[in-house]
């Protein structure tokens, strides 16, 4: 296994000066472990073929370049394009996954110990900055993505609006462990103060036979549904096993959901009392304890495991804990919906099934020969690794097929043109808009409020009476875009484009862009128009769309008696020019 | 690649009746008879309660013995609403009684609702809303010995709320294509064809299935209206010249995706938002600057009553819209009370009620009344048992049903009652299994908004397995 960094790839990276490249001489990924474990999960597995000879990932243009960045970043900038042609998108996601987090709750710690000390929107304001600023951007990445997955929602109306410090430590728990282990993740969100109130085992109690009382099902229930296994069972490339009916056969039945909503009682807040009210400050946003005498000491019975009468609580999570992670279905579920959120929303089986491999085995080899993960199953940078240098994705010159690529998410769709046009300053917190964007009038999407656990959109969305729909084609986010919201995000971009966005400190211009090296090119909009199409969809305008924007802004005059005038028709040709690109198929689709 | 083209053909065309009128999946069914009857203006609203709204905390048992094997079951939890800080109450005399006229259906039992329902207490009272009751998806008819022991078929993933919303409103779980809402405006639609049917189906509360036709795709309507692509409709933004205006033809032509060769399914689908996003928000903003202003005040901070308002301005320029057959979506959520339900219950039924009364007063104001039937929905009831201080999934649920052609002040259903023994129950928790089906609940709308028998048994199939297709609400027949 070639697991360090040569001489020469790191010299270049040394010389490209891309962001945070120097942490990728500590080495690989995992401590380059071995390879000899096979997950802890008993019996070991039969040894996998030898993997086929890994596709080249060097970056031979700046539309290669912004194509890669495009999945791994909140969008391509212009130092990165450059940066990262002549260089090998293997070396640059090693170097990524050793960039340290950038957490949030440590900020928000020096402003109050307590929710109450803390604005409402700060957790929301430094996600955006970071998403925006942050040197770990493929870790942002992936921490969004994975809020999708394991969704809790500070939206207005939920029980963690309002709860700033809870919803920080749940933010840097998806964050931490972005390309750490799902297993762990499963248990850190299991334990957080944030899933228990979102999902209501905040206190849940055993069965009470003189009331008539029952555990609360609701965590019991998602966890299965969203987090683990799904509904169905599955085949390892994520597709429906049939029955003898030739129906999907259902993972689990009330009785499973019943049997381990007993396993997530007797848990409360981190106190010497099970009831104690007021919870401490720092309660609110460390692990939840588990009461013994809290936990139902009924036997347990799920999916055909069972806990025996008496098991205390923590031992009975990790038990069902492992069970949902260790079940067949975990791999390809969450394999899928990971393929989802960066690459291709209906992807091949056969994609699928090569990332859960890699979820399963923890281990997945990069085009350089690197290997990363920890050859534990559950290995996120194992699985994101296979996610995006699949050998159906990573060639990125290759024509794609018609049924390849995604609607960008619209908070992307924003982020990525606040860091094309260095925007600055890079402050969310100052800006009116980026409070909410969850509206239909603005983004329909923020990060951390979807509007239930069933997150923005569903993995499993068919678009109604459209050409995706019709090949049957999942297509998340087309849940999302409908007339209104079109509509919402043009005039949303609009403000932001045009430098109009009304801020909370007037004295403060938030989020001012740099259009310097657009003006540069305003006398010749074939010039402007190609450097947009490069900077923003990787050269994929296409000429239709090309030479309208070129015409369009081409109609614009500039030239004017009145110098003023001429300046500000100026500038109209650069903001038309990229809210043209900004509005094309070949950006608000990523391919 | 002609699917693309022909895709491409459509949109530049740049005609609105084939935008909307025009089968999106190439699927201009070729029905024998269209059938429905499309005189006059009619119109179908269906509130989405989401999250599963518990039908036990909504009607209420007011006679003594059920009163009390109600207590029986959920009595602690009964007495957390009298704790809440100016909260409500379940006492039995704080109960608002139904006087319904078929009371002698239900022998001694008697039904109310809790207070924060008083507006709908004041429509059930004065004949203009029924509550139809343990309704909810079935393939046929069942009871737990039954599906125990596996002689009748069940809808499958019941309890998954994304499934479940699925299915009462398409008759499938997550994925289906077509939703009864959606097929009834497509009949309905394909009678008229001179009408715009991009106005035929519109939801106010994002892309759901229940809108999703064969021939008619849902218009997701700007709640309090649209103020248009600001760079279109702004005209300082791109100035006042020739040239101007060349850019701003161009930028229209751009946003709508004319000429452009899609190079994936998903390019085809955003270009084809893009035109839509341009050409019926055009037609929307052209008819709603038309909109009536309504005398009776708006109820503050209730975004069911402001998306309700939107219907009924909708609803008030149908006329310049061209549409005479309409069905509405809108919705509001928070109804899965796990926990705090005592909390939450008593605001959430404030927001229902209040928004029903101002949509009445509204339809009334504008003479539609008579012409507008609207009904609750939600993807399933609640258990029977609680789990402290909320409620889990259930099956069955009760709905309200309001309007003009509505045969009010009655109750059309059985009422599960409180024994957890009785075939009504099934699975751990009490699970109430459903008395009336989601499609004879549909189909009883659907034979009012104009529908045929053949058209009925078209969208719903499992309609024969069930002794009636008309539960009698709407006046036809009981």
């Amino acid at each position: 296994m070639n697991c360090g960094v040569s001489g020469v790839r790191a010299a270049h990276l040394l010389a490209g000066s891309l962001i945070a490249f120097a942490v990728v001489l500590g080495g690989c990924t995992g401590g380059g472990s071995d390879g000899g474990g096979s997950g802890g999960s008993g019996t070991a597995p039969p040894p996998p073929p030898p993997p086929p000879p890994p596709p080249p990932s060097m970056i031979d243009s700046e539309n290669e370049a912004v194509e890669f960045l495009t999945r791994t970043t909140f969008g391509p900038t212009g130092e990165e394009i450059e940066a990262l042609v002549g260089r090998d998108a293997s070396d640059w996601f090693q170097a990524q996954l050793n960039v340290p987090a950038t957490l949030v709750k440590p900020r928000l710690l020096a402003m109050g110990q307590r929710n109450e000390d803390v604005e409402w929107y700060w957790p929301s304001a430094l996600t955006w900055n970071n998403m925006i600023t942050a040197d770990d951007q493929l870790r942002q990445r992936m921490a969004l993505a994975l809020s999708q997955i394991l969704v809790v929602s500070e939206a207005e109306g939920s029980v963690l609006s309002g709860q700033p410090l809870t919803v920080a430590e749940y933010m840097d728990i998806l964050n931490r462990n972005a390309f750490g282990n799902y297993r762990d993740l499963l248990e850190e969100v299991t334990y957080s103060v944030a899933m228990a109130q979102y999902l209501t085992y905040l206190r849940n109690r055993p069965d009470n036979p003189k009331t008539g009382e029952v555990p609360d099902e609701n965590y019991a229930r998602e966890i299965m549904q969203l987090f683990t296994i799904g509904l169905v069972e599955l085949n390892p490339d994520g597709t429906a096993r049939t029955g003898v009916d030739g129906r999907p056969i259902p993972t689990y039945d009330n009785a499973d959901v019943a049997g381990l909503a007993r396993v997530f009682t007797g848990l409360s807040f981190d106190e010497d009392e099970f009831w104690s009210w007021p919870p401490a400050e720092d309660s609110w946003h460390t692990p939840l304890r588990a009461f013994p005498e809290n936990h139902s000491g009924d036997e347990k019975r799920f999916l055909g495991t069972v806990i025996s009468p008496g098991t205390g609580p923590d031992e009975s999570i990790d038990t069902a804990l492992d069970t949902l992670f260790n079940h067949p279905n975990t791999a390809p579920f969450i394999s899928r919906q990971l393929i989802q959120r960066f690459t291709t929303s209906d992807p091949d089986p056969a994609y699928v099934g090569r990332v859960a491999t890699a979820f399963d085995e923890g281990r997945f080899t990069l085009p350089n020969g690197d290997s990363v993960g920890t050859g534990e199953r559950g290995d996120l940078a194992a699985t994101l690794a296979s996610v995006l240098f699949d050998e159906s994705v990573a060639d990125l010159e290759a024509d794609m097929p018609e049924t390849f690529g995604k609607v960008r998410e619209p908070v992307i769709r924003f982020t990525q043109w606040a860091r094309a046009f260095d925007a600055a300053p890079v402050a969310a917190e100052n800006e009116w808009r980026l409070w909410n964007t969850g509206r239909v009038e603005s983004l329909s999407q923020h990060p951390y409020r979807s509007p239930s656990v069933f997150n923005f959109y569903r993995p499993g969305y068919v678009s109604p009476g459209t050409e995706t729909g019709a090949a049957g084609l999942t297509a998340p986010e087309l849940q999302i875009v409908n007339e209104a919201s079109a509509i919402g995000y043009m005039d949303f971009i609009t403000g932001y484009i045009r430098n109009q966005t009304g801020t909370v400190d007037e004295a403060i211009d938030s989020f001012v862009p740099d259009y310097s090296e657009e003006f540069a090119l305003v006398e010749d909009p074939a010039a402007l128009v190609d450097h947009l199409d490069v900077l923003l969809t990787g050269g994929r305008l296409g000429t239709v769309a090309r030479d309208r924007i070129v015409a369009a802004v081409t109609a614009l005059p500039v030239d004017f008696d009145d110098a003023e005038r001429s300046e500000r028709f100026r500038n109209r040709r650069v903001e038309l020019a990229i809210f043209m690109v900004m509005t094309s198929d070949a950006y608000l689709v990523q391919d | 690649m002609t699917r693309l083209s022909r895709r491409g053909f459509l949109r530049g065309s740049g005609a609105l009746t084939a935008l909307g009128g025009t089968g999106l999946l190439g699927l201009m069914a070729n029905r024998a008879a269209h059938a429905a009857d499309t005189s006059g203006y009619k119109a179908i609203v269906c509130v989405f309660l989401y999250g599963g709204m518990d039908q036990f905390d909504t009607l209420l048992p007011t006679d003594e013995a059920s009163y009390q094997a109600l207590r029986d079951v959920r009595g602690p939890f009964l007495d957390r609403y009298d704790a809440q800080a100016g909260g409500s109450s379940r006492a039995r005399d704080a109960i608002l009684t139904l006087n319904p006229e078929n009371a002698v259906d239900f022998g001694g039992r008697g039904f109310g609702l809790p207070r924060e329902l008083a507006g709908l207490h004041g429509l059930f009272e004065a004949g203009n809303a029924a509550i139809v009751t343990d309704v909810g998806p079935l393939i046929e008819p069942a009871s737990r010995d039954a599906i125990e022991s596996g002689r009748v078929r069940i809808p499958d993933r019941l309890f998954s709320h994304n499934d479940q919303q699925s299915t009462w409103m398409s008759l499938g779980t997550e994925g289906t294509q077509f939703g009864w809402g959606g097929l009834m405006a497509s009949h309905a639609a394909q009678s008229a064809p001179s009408e715009n049917s991009a106005f035929s189906a519109i939801s106010t509360t994002g892309n759901q299935v229940f809108l999703s036709g064969d021939t008619v795709r849902q218009y997701s309507a700007p709640v309090g209206g649209s103020s248009g692509i600001a760079y279109l409709g702004e005209e300082w933004l791109l100035g006042y010249n020739e040239g101007s205006d060349e850019a701003r033809r161009l930028l229209d032509q751009h946003l709508r995706g004319l000429d452009v060769d899609p190079a994936s399914l998903f390019r085809a689908d955003i270009l084809d938002m893009g035109n839509r996003a341009v050409e019926i928000d055009r037609q929307f903003r052209e008819a709603y600057a038309l909109r009536p202003e309504f005398r009776t005040p708006e109820p503050d901070s209730n975004w069911l009553a402001f998306q309700l308002r939107t219907v009924a301005e909708m609803i008030a320029v149908q006329n310049t819209l061209n549409v005479s057959r309409q069905v509405f979506l809108v919705g509001i959520g928070g109804f899965d009370t796990h926990s705090n339900q005592a909390g939450d219950m008593p605001y959430l039924h404030g927001q229902i009620s209040e928004g029903l009364v101002y949509f009445a007063q509204l339809l009334n104001e504008i003479g539609r009344f008579n012409d507008v039937v609207t009904f609750t929905a939600s993807e399933f009831g609640r258990t029977l048992l609680v789990n402290g201080d909320g409620t889990d999934h259930g099956w069955a649920g009760h709905q309200f049903v309001m309007g003009g052609p509505v045969r009010g002040r009655r109750i059309y259903g059985d009422v599960a009652d409180y024994d957890l023994d009785s075939q009504r129950y099934w699975e751990s928790g009490g699970r109430p299994v459903p008395t009336t089906s989601v499609d004879q609940f549909a189909a009883t709308l659907g034979r009012w908004f104009g529908l045929n028998n053949g058209e009925l048994a078209e969208i719903f199939p499992n309609l024969a397995n069930f002794d009636t297709a008309d539960l009698g609400f709407m006046g036809v027949s009981v």
